[in-house]
């Protein structure tokens, strides 16, 4: 377990700011208790300091996993948001869609989400920025990357994509053995 | 008869035995006749008027005899005239020609004078009016009168022509005649009815020409401060009336533009916006209006836009019931001869006589079509939002004209295209930001960290948000839009809105008053919260509800009133915000961040409504009573709950 070097940390935050913007003083900034991000093998934890101090005492190769999982980073150096994430990601989300109960099931199972279930969305998201997908009573289901504006969603036909699928809360099954 | 209750009368005033110096006059037979009952009446009028005004002694015995004498020149004529022609109307309009002649002014006092003229109006008004026809030639006499020097008597000639002209001009439009027609030959009456009209445009004519310059001239009254305004005042006044009255006569254009200049006019334009039935009016009016606006390069007072508040747009767009029978008929009609029986030639020939006549009843009943009323509203709308778009687009003059325009644009946002959606939100949201503006760059746009600004007032954002709901509600639903940053700014709002002793203030203007700060501020959260579609995040309902809470307490006791009320239909509406009542159920993780303005954020759901039980003590027994309603509601579904 270690800190992030400086260009981790950057490559980590330039992807959260496609979800939460500027949230993200949010997450480091709490008024309860200081949290930071640790790395161990090239996952990415969020986790309180005091627990961050717990988990020194266990070794690099006995310790699992501590806080919450972020995301990894692959052998390219580019950093991958996890299912596990989503809970703040929700919590702090500056772009949102909703989908319609019909469309749950499809994109909890992996796919894009079409035009035809989307139920709300946010009003002015720009193309290829990162969404915070919900069902109509605001449960988060998961994230993806919108594939228009918002603007330009309407005149897309109802088959078409409007959000590309990224992960869901269906992970947590599929890939149970990779997740953590 | 009771002699006690009879008015008493004191003795100047009674009746003087009649004592008349004038000399016995020969008539055109050859008698000499005293002339005695001939115009008792007419001094009698002047008489008491000379009474009723004050008494210089002096002047008065000079002006009674002057008077007098101006009636001896005429009472020749007069006598011959009763000789000759018995008819009643005839008579009197001869014996007034007295009238005709002009009271000599360097030989009265004002107030003396204005009496005379004061008559002279009313007897000719009179005349005219007894025989419209052949009164026409008279207007030229009161035009004469209204050209005055005496402002006094000015005015008083312009009222009389306008009484007179409302009453004698026709509802229709009289138009020139072309070449063809005048060199055709005509008979004798129509050929009267073309002179008559013809002198009545042309003196109708004169008189607006007055009208104009009167009103003009007061106008210039901050270069040249003796221009006198109240002689302008009328004339803008008789310049509404006319065109409310006689909306479809001559020159109505150019009465219109000379009133879009005109500030006391303004009530006229609005009741002619609500008059209209076939929309040229109003747009000629809006069309010149908003020329004049361009023109002045949309520096104006915001009582400029206020009329267009009143155009009947919102309901002449839209398919009124009548026009959809109407046309359910026809569909039905075309589709009968197909199915129906052979008919006789006989039974064929009575049909299309009967569409004839049919077709030209309608024609007839003037009714004006959807088709024409859809045209000119078009028109009119498409004047309006070009004005309203670019005074937003202004940046310097963020002034009066915001608010004036924004609520013209939440009344007619039903009616804007789709397409300007995203330009018109985003420029909203600016203005309501205060980015929008002089000497802001685009670049302290991005980093502008708070959402109130001290730049814009509570009332122009509170209405940018009114607008985009209204834009929202009326064709946005179909996009089911989330409109974020709008819910955040009113959220942000609220607390610069509790501290505001004037909220329930309104503000009384020419045309009516404006809504108060409250009013608008609980039509937003009307439209936010309990429209038909509930608002997803129930966290942000619950944010918005503690801050009302917070609120309530800053409140005068009205405003108080409402808000605990819009919290009990919000409880009602969503009932997953129970928890903000109950604390044994469950609590919420974490910190409720009370200063933060950002309702999905600030947790609420760690705190709950402890606001309520103050308000249970508030001084008004008002807020008491709805504080122990909503309280009342809230266990009762509490214990639904656990049963």
């Amino acid at each position: 377990m270690r800190p992030l070097t400086d260009d981790e940390t950057k490559v980590l935050f330039e992807k959260l700011a496609k979800y939460i913007a500027r949230n993200i003083i949010h997450l480091i900034d709490r008024p309860d208790e200081p949290y930071c991000f640790r790395l161990q093998k090239d996952r990415v934890y969020y986790v309180s300091e005091s627990n961050m101090r717990r988990a020194t005492a266990i070794g690099r190769k006995n310790l699992v996993s501590l806080g919450i999982c972020f995301g990894k980073f692959t052998k390219t150096g580019k950093f991958r948001l996890h299912i596990t994430a989503l809970q703040y990601l929700a919590q702090y989300a500056k772009y949102k869609v909703w989908i319609k109960p019909n469309g749950e099931m499809p994109f909890l199972y992996g796919n894009h989400v079409v035009k035809a279930h989307i139920g709300r969305v946010t009003e002015d998201i720009p193309e290829h920025q990162g969404v915070v997908i919900y069902n109509m009573a605001d449960v988060p289901l998961g994230f993806g990357v919108s594939a228009r504006s918002t603007v330009d969603m309407r005149k897309v036909d109802p088959t078409g994509i409007a959000v590309f699928h990224q992960a869901d809360n269906g992970e947590y099954l599929r890939e149970e053995d990779a997740l953590f | 008869m009771n002699y006690e209750q009879n008015l008493r009368r004191f003795e100047q005033t009674e009746k003087k035995p009649k004592l008349t110096n004038r000399l016995p006059i020969k008539t055109a037979d050859g008698r000499l006749a005293l002339p005695e009952n001939s115009d008792e009446e007419n001094d009698d009028i002047s008489d008491s008027a000379h009474t009723d005004g004050e008494s210089s002694v002096g002047g008065e015995q000079s002006a009674e005899e002057q008077h007098s004498t101006l009636e001896v020149d005429s009472d020749g004529d007069e006598d011959q005239e009763v000789s000759t022609r018995p008819s009643y109307t005839e008579t009197k309009l001869e014996e007034q020609d007295d009238y005709v002649i002009e009271p000599d002014r360097s030989r009265m006092t004002r107030k003396q004078y204005i009496i005379a003229q004061q008559n002279r109006l009313a007897v000719i008004a009179d005349a005219i009016m007894q025989d419209p026809d052949n009164g026409v030639k008279y207007l030229k006499t009161l035009h004469n009168i209204s050209s005055d020097v005496d402002p006094r008597v000015k005015r008083l000639g312009l009222l009389t022509q306008l009484a007179v002209f409302c009453d004698i001009l026709p509802e229709y439009r009289i138009r020139e005649l072309t070449e063809k027609e005048q060199q055709a030959k005509v008979t004798k009456d129509v050929r009267q009815q073309r002179m008559h009209e013809e002198q009545l445009v042309h003196s109708y004519s004169n008189y607006l020409k007055q009208l104009f310059t009167a009103s003009k001239q007061a106008l210039k009254v901050f270069a040249n401060p003796s221009a006198d305004i109240e002689t302008g005042i009328v004339a803008a006044r008789a310049l509404g009336n006319l065109i409310n009255v006689r909306p479809l006569f001559n020159f109505r254009k150019d009465i219109l533009s000379a009133l879009v200049d005109i500030y006391t006019a303004r009530l006229a334009v609005l009741r002619l916006f609500r008059d209209d039935v076939s929309g040229e009016l109003s747009q000629n009016a809006v069309m010149l209006a908003a020329k004049r606006i361009k023109r002045l390069s949309y520096r104006v007072d915001p009582s400029a836009l206020r009329p267009w508040l009143h155009l009947r747009l919102r309901e002449e767009l839209r398919e009124n019931p009548e026009d959809r029978k109407r046309k359910d008929e026809e569909q039905r009609q075309r589709e009968q001869p197909k199915r129906a029986l052979h008919m006789s030639k006989k039974q064929a020939k009575m049909r299309k006589v009967q569409q004839d006549v049919d077709k030209s009843l309608v024609e007839a009943e003037a009714e004006v079509s959807r088709e024409e009323r859809e045209k000119w509203y078009g028109e009119t709308l498409k004047q309006v939002f070009i004005t309203y778009f670019r005074i937003l687009k202004q940046k310097d003059n963020i002034g009066g004209l915001l608010p004036a325009v924004l609520e013209g644009l939440a009344k007619y946002a039903h009616l804007i295209s789709v397409e300007f959606f995203v330009d018109l939100f985003q420029l909203l949201k600016k203005i309501m930001r205060g980015q929008h503006g002089v000497g802001i760059g685009a670049e302290e746009s991005e980093h502008g960290e708070d959402l109130v600004s001290s730049r814009v007032g509570l009332r122009t954002a509170l209405l940018c948000i009114l607008s985009a709901l209204h834009i929202l509600t009326g064709q946005g639903e179909a996009l089911n839009l989330d409109i974020k940053d709008f819910f955040y700014q009113l959220y942000a709002l609220l607390p610069p809105l509790a501290a505001r002793p004037q909220i329930e203030a309104t503000q009384a203007t020419w045309e009516e008053t404006v809504r108060s700060e409250s009013d608008l501020l609980f039509e937003c959260l009307q439209l936010m919260f309990l429209g038909r579609t509930k608002v997803s995040s129930i966290t942000r309902v619950a944010a918005f509800c503690k801050r009302i809470a917070e609120c309530a307490l800053c409140w005068p006791p009205k405003t108080a009133v409402r808000a605990i009320e819009f919290m009990h239909r919000l409880l009602i509406k969503y009932p997953a915000l129970d928890r903000l009542l109950s604390s044994e159920e469950q609590a919420g993780c974490g910190l409720y961040l009370r200063d933060l303005d950002d309702p999905d954020m600030c947790n609420p759901f760690a705190t709950c409504l402890f606001e309520l039980h103050w308000l249970q003590i508030h001084y008004h027994a008002g807020v008491q009573a709805a504080t122990a309603r909503l309280l009342n509601f809230a266990k009762t579904e509490q214990k639904k709950h656990r049963l």
